[in-house]
Parts: structure tokens; sequence; C-alpha cells
């Protein structure tokens, strides 16, 4: 039977981050996650790094916690942080007099705000609505969850930590009161096992009620789904917030080659309400155009759910606030002792930019009741080591300038080599799998090779395949023809995964059908159904 | 600028029919293709802190792959942006900006046309301009004419001034550097009964917008909304010779420069050929040819692919009797106004129009035809057969005999 100290519940940002910091601190820790890492909401989310100034009036704990760890992260974590900077905008129409209280507050919390004429602020964002009365500078950016976690973990790995993902908590024993290991089941074989631990950290978001009743513990936990869109551009080049009370459809983020906008927020039962309805489409495209003139005419590729944990102190007592946003963000720390088990941990709420912090505290618990003395270095200790100048210059050798700085950017020092290695050995290689995102076979090789259970979803999630304009149409077939050429599937698994793959972008498109991406879909249908003859994987995943 | 873009790049599909039918992409790896620079890497371009591709100067602005693409996408539009942005990023070349302005370089020129020629044709300066400026020393350079269009114009006694009037606008070619194309059209379009009046030279703008130069390429259009639109107003159609200039004034003043009142000018562009046919199937006098024997092979130029008008000169160069007209159907010359002058882009330029002469060769005809100049001088260039305007053709059908200076 496999033993450590520490069993963390979840692969995403909290659970990685507590897997890291145990790491660091030379705690021996498992990590178990459910899905593929990043499956929750540590992917469906904004990607807004946030500077603290959205939380400033109504919770200004969150807004100092976001501001310093927003400038943590910037810091140690420059592989998944993209530096744009932030505008806060006053439109025609939104309360004047909240801008003044709004500011005051920022500087109360230290944010570094700074306001700037309206004619500066169009020609930065050129797109941004004309009509727009003030303009405030602020230290927001874009942070790519998926990426953070998997640097979590690898730099987890790098001392000595274990993270299994397809791997699901069932069961929590609990001996004596006290917490002494816990039933997984593999997913991909449906075998049991029995990992043995002092210590459980349970960091499953919006699924952390149920965890803790694994153990027979109650957590309240109030879940509260947020819908985004995403464009097929960056519509801007800085995060733009509208400047009013939080609300929905108020937020701009630009990610990589597109623009996120959101979010609703629609009290839901529990974690695994995943869509978005046309309805918040329509909702969420009308309050954009008001930031950004025109934005409900740009083509939308995709909508997306997340849902927010929301932690109720003292159960909230079957009352639902009729908005997530009125209940404080801040994070909660749970030590299950008064519930009458020892050795159970529970974080949950909070934000993604907060991850770190939460993980901190988490681990410090965790290490007082382990007797086990050590500071806490990821504050300071560098995530993934970046991409050197040599790196770049040699990817230059295959790839353009702007192609190479986004692969260097996407994949860090040591993935580089790798993938150098593999150019150096079939320049060929240098193809491109999937042209929208710009991925190469190489890249599909390398990522492929390194993770254990192959899904064209988990690779998509690691190189951007399959995430741009064309959704699918061009890359999957190309990708799944690579690996099944390269020996690494059989035929059957190979339809599976593509029919797999093709019906999961297939969801996220079905709301956002008109114009453009009507046409694309309808492309894509004719292209797989009609040129590569799926019509049989067609319908037996219902496509 | 900013807008446009995006609607066109959105309007993608990604199906890669642009880059299958790009001339350049499919004779050199050093260029990813339109689909790539077009819609693709604006993408990543919208990102500021990207660097960008130095390869998109491989385009060579034929237009063939917006002529493929069933969603409509402008791609030259957005390859002019990116040029733009990278070339003010980078700066620009000299030699780009020569290439760009052939209207200025010519008036240059023609100030002493015999002694420029003969300069421009020297050995010792061709290898100056190759290693000092980047223009390859094999292109032969385009001769300037000692009386400019204009002048023979100017020169000439009017004929009675009728009531229907038309717009001439030469370009650059027809102006200084080849004038018996625009004598050819001024006689015909008298011969059809129209008074011609020809607006201050100037250049489209065209070549300048090809190589970076946007805010000057404007301005030029600018000027020419100025010259044209209060003809335009009073009724007069404006004819042009050049199937680029026609790209520039029916398309590229309104899509690329955005400028007020570019469609209304836009409306009533003709190329010289779409003018004559439709006059002729109106009851013009096209009875009027004499017998022309030669074997002619027929080009058609990229550009005039684009403007979307058919194969005009083509029609009417087999309505004349004892013509034999043979149309070589394969794609572009590879020449592209200044590209193939460029020394980096001499030899693929050669390359990209291989297949074209090598069935010019096969037809062994007397004649080149072709409406567009610069194709005409790529394929006597490389082929050593003589390449004409078919205004020239059709003019000596009308029965003119060119008047000995
Ligand atoms: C719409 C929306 C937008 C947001 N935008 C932002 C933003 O812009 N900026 C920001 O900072 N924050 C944002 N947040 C908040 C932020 O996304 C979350 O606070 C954060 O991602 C939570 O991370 P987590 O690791 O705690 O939870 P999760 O990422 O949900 O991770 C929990 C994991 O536990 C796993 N799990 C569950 N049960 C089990 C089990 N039994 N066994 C094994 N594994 C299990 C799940 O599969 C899941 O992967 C947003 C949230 C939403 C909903
Ligand atoms: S304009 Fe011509 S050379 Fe340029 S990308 Fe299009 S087809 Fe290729
Ligand atoms: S032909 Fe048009 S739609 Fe197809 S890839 Fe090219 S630009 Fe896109």
């Amino acid at each position: 039977m496999e033993k450590t100290d520490v069993l963390v519940i979840g692969g995403g940002a909290t659970g990685t981050g507590v897997l890291r910091d145990l790491a660091l601190r030379g705690v021996d820790a498992i990590l178990a996650e459910q899905q593929d890492l990043a499956y929750g909401t540590s992917s469906r989310f904004h990607g807004l790094l946030h500077s603290g100034a959205r939380y400033a009036v109504n919770d200004p704990e969150s807004a100092r916690e976001c501001r310093q760890e927003n400038a943590i992260l910037k810091r140690i974590a420059r592989c998944c942080v993209d530096d744009t900077g932030g505008l806060f905008v006053l439109l025609p129409g939104d309360d004047p007099g909240y801008a003044d209280d709004w500011f005051a507050a920022c500087l109360r919390a230290g944010i570094a705000v700074q306001e700037i004429p309206a004619a500066e602020a169009l020609s930065l964002e050129p797109n941004l609505n004309p009509a727009l009365k003030r303009v405030f500078r602020v230290p927001d950016a874009s942070i790519d969850g998926f990426a953070l976690v998997w640097a979590n973990v690898g730099s987890a790995a790098g001392h000595g930590a274990r993270a299994y993902t397809y791997t699901r908590v069932d069961r929590i024993i609990v001996r004596d009161g006290t917490v002494s290991g816990a039933l997984v089941t593999d997913l991909r074989t449906g075998e049991q096992r029995q990992i043995e631990c002092r210590f459980i950290v349970n960091a499953a978001g919006a699924w952390a009620g149920q965890v803790a009743r694994l153990a027979g513990c109650e957590l309240k936990i109030l879940a509260s789904k947020g819908s985004l869109l995403v464009f097929n551009h960056r519509v801007t080049n800085r995060v733009v917030n509208r400047l009013r009370r939080p609300g929905d459809g108020d937020i701009i983020v630009p990610q990589d080659t597109v623009a996120i906008l959101g979010t609703t927020s629609v009290p839901v039962d529990g974690p695994e309400h995943l869509g978005s309805s046309r309805a918040e489409v329509d909702q969420l495209l009308l309050l954009g155009r008001d930031l950004v003139p025109g934005l409900d005419e740009r083509r939308v590729l995709r909508s997306f759910a997340g849902v927010r944990p929301l932690y109720q102190e003292n159960g909230g007592e079957g009352q639902r606030p009729q908005d997530g946003r009125a209940v404080a963000r801040q994070f909660a720390l749970v030590d299950h002792e008064r519930q009458g088990v020892r050795g159970l941990i529970t974080v949950v709420g909070g934000k993604l930019t907060t991850f770190r912090l939460m993980a901190e505290q988490a681990t410090n618990l965790v290490c007082v009741l382990l007797e086990h003395d050590a500071p806490c270095r990821t504050a300071v200790e560098v995530l993934l080591p970046e991409a050197t100048a040599a790196q770049v210059r040699q990817l230059q050798r295959y790839f353009s300038p702007p192609v190479s700085q986004k692969m260097a950017e996407r994949l860090g020092r040591a993935d580089l080599d790798q993938l150098l290695g593999i150019l150096s050995r079939n320049g060929w290689k240098r193809q491109f799998v999937c042209e929208c995102e710009q991925v190469c076979l190489a890249e599909l090789e390398w990522r492929a090779t390194g993770s254990s259970w192959l899904r064209l979803g988990d690779l998509r999630c690691r190189t951007r395949l399959g995430m741009g304009t064309c959704q699918g149409t061009i890359c999957a077939a190309r990708a799944i023809g690579q690996l099944y050429q390269d020996g690494m599937l059989d035929l059957g698994r190979a339809r599976r995964l593509l029919g797999e793959f093709l019906d999961e972008r297939w969801k996220g498109n079905q709301e956002v059908l008109w114009g453009d991406q009507l046409r694309e879909r309808l492309y894509a249908r004719n292209v797989y159904l009609n040129l590569h003859n799926f019509q049989k994987e067609a319908d037996d995943y219902g496509l | 600028m900013d807008l446009p873009i995006r609607s066109e790049l959105d309007k993608c599909i990604k199906c890669g029919l642009c880059t299958a039918s790009c001339p350049v992409a499919s004779r050199t790896g050093g260029f990813a293709g339109p689909k790539h620079m077009g819609p693709e890497m604006t993408r990543f371009r919208l990102d500021d802190r990207l660097g960008l591709e130095a390869q998109i100067d491989y385009c060579c602005n034929c237009r063939t792959c917006e002529q493929a693409c069933p969603s409509g996408v402008k791609i030259s539009l957005l390859n002019a942006c990116y040029r733009h942005d990278l070339h003010t990023r980078q700066g620009l070349k000299l030699r780009d900006g020569i290439l760009g302005r052939p209207g200025m370089m010519a008036r240059l020129g023609s100030l002493n046309a015999g002694a420029t020629n003969y300069v421009l044709n020297n050995r010792l300066v061709r290898a100056a301009l190759d290693r000092g400026l980047g223009i390859a020393r094999e292109r032969p350079l385009p001769a300037y004419s000692r009386e400019n269009l204009k002048k023979w114009f100017q020169r000439r006694r009017q004929p009675d001034s009728s009531p229907n009037k038309v717009v001439y606008f030469p370009g650059c070619t027809a102006e200084y550097n080849l004038p018996e194309i625009g004598r050819s059209v001024v006689n015909i379009l008298e011969r059809c009964s129209y008074q011609v009046i020809l607006p201050p030279p100037n250049c489209c703008g065209l070549p300048l917008a090809a190589n970076g130069f946007l805010e000057d390429a404007a301005r030029m259009a600018g000027q020419n909304l100025d010259n044209l639109l209060p003809f335009v107003r009073q009724g007069y159609p404006v004819i042009v010779s050049c199937p680029s200039c026609g790209l520039a004034l029916k398309s590229e003043y309104e899509e690329l420069h955005n400028l007020p009142q570019a469609r209304s000018l836009a409306a009533n562009v003709y190329d010289f050929s779409e003018w004559l046919l439709t006059l002729q199937q109106r009851g013009a006098p096209a009875s009027g040819f004499r017998d022309l024997a030669l074997r002619v092979a027929y080009h058609t130029p990229c550009h005039l692919k684009a403007q979307g008008i058919g194969q005009p000169s083509l029609e009417i160069l087999k309505k004349i009797p004892s013509l034999q007209v043979i149309e070589v159907d394969e794609g572009c010359c590879g020449m592209s106004g200044s590209f193939g002058f460029k020394k980096e882009q001499y030899r693929l330029s050669l390359e990209i129009g291989a297949r074209l002469f090598n069935r010019i060769r096969e037809i062994a005809p007397d004649l080149v035809a072709s409406d567009c100049s610069s194709c005409c001088m790529q394929i006597s260039h490389a082929t050593g057969i003589g390449a004409v305007h078919p205004a020239v053709l059709i003019d000596q059908a009308y029965g003119r005999v060119e008047e000995k200076k």
C-alpha cells in the first residue's frame, strides 16, 4: 500500500498550490485529482489576476490579499502571467459618485491606481466605448489557469511530490476519530486502491462539501455558476473592467490569442452545472457592447461556465443569496477536528489569484499539526524557470519570431529543452498540427509522450491545440493521425478519442451558433462527415 | 483601421484554399502563405508584445488568394496592414520607397529620358544599384519615354469637343514609360466619339501600399479623389488601362484607406477593355476592325482577375479578323510590380512564372498581349517574346498607324 504524510484532494490551483508548498517544505505528499489537472474551476474561470481593485469597495480584505498575491505571482509565475495591465472605465449612465468612493478605497487598500485622460485610454485601446467618462489604470493582469496548475505540479514533482490524475477519492478512512488514509479509484482502469496518510487536505473547490462528507463532516458550500464567452481574437490588449458596483458582463480579459468576456452569476445545486444558456450568452453580449461597441458583432468561438464555491460560515441554514457576489470572496480554512475528525482540513473559496496564500495558510496548519518546522518558500521561489534567450534563438531556427516567442512562453526552460531535442532529431516536426494556435508536431509528441493517459482534450489544455478559430476542425484529425502513426494509439481508441474531442468542442459551440461561427461549424461538419467519412462515430457520439 | 481588420479575420473558416492557390507559397518554403500571414498571424499580431514576421515581404500582392477564399476575407487588406506595422516598427527600406514611387522616379527620369535610360542600362550603375539598394541587376529597368503622354496630348490638335466625355487615368506606366499605351487608349476612345479628359498625372498609390507606405498611399489616394471626383459628379466615367490602378481606384481607396467618397469614385471606374466591350455590346464601332495577321498569346493579369470583370480584352481581341488569340491560363507571372525588381526576390519571381513562360514558349506566338505592363515586362524578359497592351493591338486593328516622331 502506498504511504505518504499528506494526501491532497483536488488538482486545481489550490490543491496543486498546497502540494507545491508541502514539497518545498520537505513534507511527503500525494495529490489525487478525479479528472485531469485543472478540470474544475481553475480552468473554467475568467483568467484575471486581480489587482484587488474590483473588491476595493465591497471587500477590502480580499482587495488587500489580491494586491499582495498579484505582485508575488507576477514575480514567481511569469510563465503563466501576461502582465497586460488593466483599466477601469466609467461609462455614461454609471454612477459617477461610485468612481470617487472606489478610487479612495483602492488607495486605502494600497492598490497602485492612476487616472489617465480619456484620450490616452482610447489611443491605448481604440475599441473602447468612445463615450467613456473616466479611466483608471490598475495592475490587473491575465493568468493562464492550466499553465499555473501544471507549473505547480511540475515544481512539486521536482521536490519529490506525486500527483495522480484520473484518480478519484471515494472514501476517507477515519480510525478512532483520526484520518488514516483514503480509498481511491483509478478511473482509467476501474481499479480501487488505498493510500495511507496522516493528513488530508480537502482542496476540492466546489466539490469540497462532497469530499468532507466522505469523512462524515458537514460543510456548507454554495455553488454559483458564472458563464463566459470566448472571442476569436484579443478584443483589447489590457484587462478592461467596468467601473461600477461589480455586476454581470463587466470584465474583458485578453488571454493569449482570444478575449474572454464575463461573467454571469447564477445559483446552482452543485459543481457539475457546466453549460451556459443562450439567455446568459445574450445577456453577456448586450452588456459587453457597452464597454466595446460592436462587441456583440465580433465572432464568439464558444461559451463555457465555471462554478464558484462560496463557503458559508455557519451553514447558511437553507437560505440562498440572490447573487453570489454578495457573499464574501475571502477563503476559509476549516479544521474538521471540531466536528470530530482529526487530520482533515478543508481550504476553500477565495479566488485563483489568492491560491498561493490559501495554500500557504493550509500548509502552515498542516505543519503545525505535523510538528514540522519549515518556512513557506512559495512566495520567493520561481515557479517555472523561463526560457533562456539562447533557447529562443534556437527556436527561431525553426519558427518565426512571434511564434517562437509564444512557444517559449508556453513551455518554459525544461520543456523547451525537450522540444528542441525532438526538433534537432526531426526537423520536419516543426510542421504545425494546429495552425490557429501554432502548435507543432514536436510539441504534440513531447506532450503525448509525457502523459500517462492520452486524451486529446488533455493535450489541448497543455498545448492550446484546438482552442483557436477552427475549434478542432483541422487539427483534431491531424493530431490523431500523427499519434496513431507514432504507435501511441490503436485504431479503435483513435476513433473514440477523436469523437470525444469533437464532441467536447461542439458542446461549447452550441450556444454561439450564428454568423461566422455557424459557417465554421457547418464547414467542420462537412469535413468530418463527408471528407473523413465519420458517420459511424457521429452516430455513436450523437454529434 | 482597427475594426475592419478584426471583422476580416473573424470571417476566416480556416479552410486553407487561399494558401493552396497562392503562387508564392507553392514555390518557396520561405513564405507560409496567405492563411498563415493573413487571418492567422493577425490574431497573434493583435498582442502588441509579439514580434512580427518579415516573410510578409514575400507576398507579391497578386490577390489570387482573395479570389479563392470562400469567406470573402480581404487577405490583402490584412497583409497591407501587417506590412505597414512591420515596416513602421523596423524602418522602411530606401529601395522600397523608390520602387513604391514609380511616378516620382519617372518624373525625374523623364527630365532627360535619353541620359537616364543610358545611365540605368550601364553595367556599373546596375551593379551599384544591386549592391547599394537591392535592385536586382539582372532585371531590365523600364525605359523612360522622351515624350510623356501629357505632352503628346497637349501637342495634338484636339478633335471637336463631343457631348460624350470620359476621363482617362493613365497611371505611371502609360504616362511615362510606355505612353504608346496611353496614345492608343485615347485614340480608341476618340474613335468611339468620346472627348477624353486627362487629369493631372499622378500615381494611383498601390505600389506605395504594397511596399508598406500606407500613409503616403492614402495621401496619393486622397489627391486622386480630389482630381477625379469633380468629373464623376458631372457623370463622366473614369477609364484606367492599368489593372493595378483599376484595383486601387475600384477597391483599395475604400477598403484599405477607408476614404470617404471612395465608393462613389469606385462605382464609376472602368477598365479600358471593360468599357470598350460594353460600348461594343451596345453597338459601338466594333465592325471597324481590319485584319491583323498575328498569332497572339493572351495572359490575364492577376489584378484584372481581382476586379471580377471577366476577360474583356480577350473577348475584344477575338473579334479582330485574322488575329489568332490563344489564352495562356497559367496563373501569376511573378513580377507583381515592384516585387520582381527586388534582389532577394528576382529568382523567385521568375520561378513563380515558370509555368506561364513554358507554356508561352510552347505556343511560340508572334506577340504576347496582357493588360498589365509589369506582366509584359516579365514575360518579355523571361521568354524573349515581345509583349504589348491589348489597346495597342486594338488600335492597330482600328487602322491606326503609330505616328513617326
Ligand atoms: C466564472 C468564474 C470566474 C472566475 N474568475 C476568476 C478570476 O478572473 N480571477 C480569479 O482569481 N478567480 C476567479 N474565479 C475564482 C477561481 O476560479 C476559483 O476560486 C479557483 O479556481 C478555485 O480553485 P480550486 O483549486 O479551489 O478549485 P478547483 O479548480 O475547482 O479544483 C477542485 C478540484 O477537485 C477535484 N475533485 C473534486 N472531487 C474530487 C474527488 N472526490 N477526488 C479527487 N478530486 C476531486 C475536481 O475535479 C477539481 O479539479 C472565478 C470563478 C468562476 C466560477
Ligand atoms: S496576394 Fe498573392 S502572393 Fe500575396 S498571399 Fe495572396 S496569393 Fe499569395
Ligand atoms: S481561403 Fe479564406 S476562409 Fe479559407 S483559410 Fe483562407 S482566408 Fe480563411
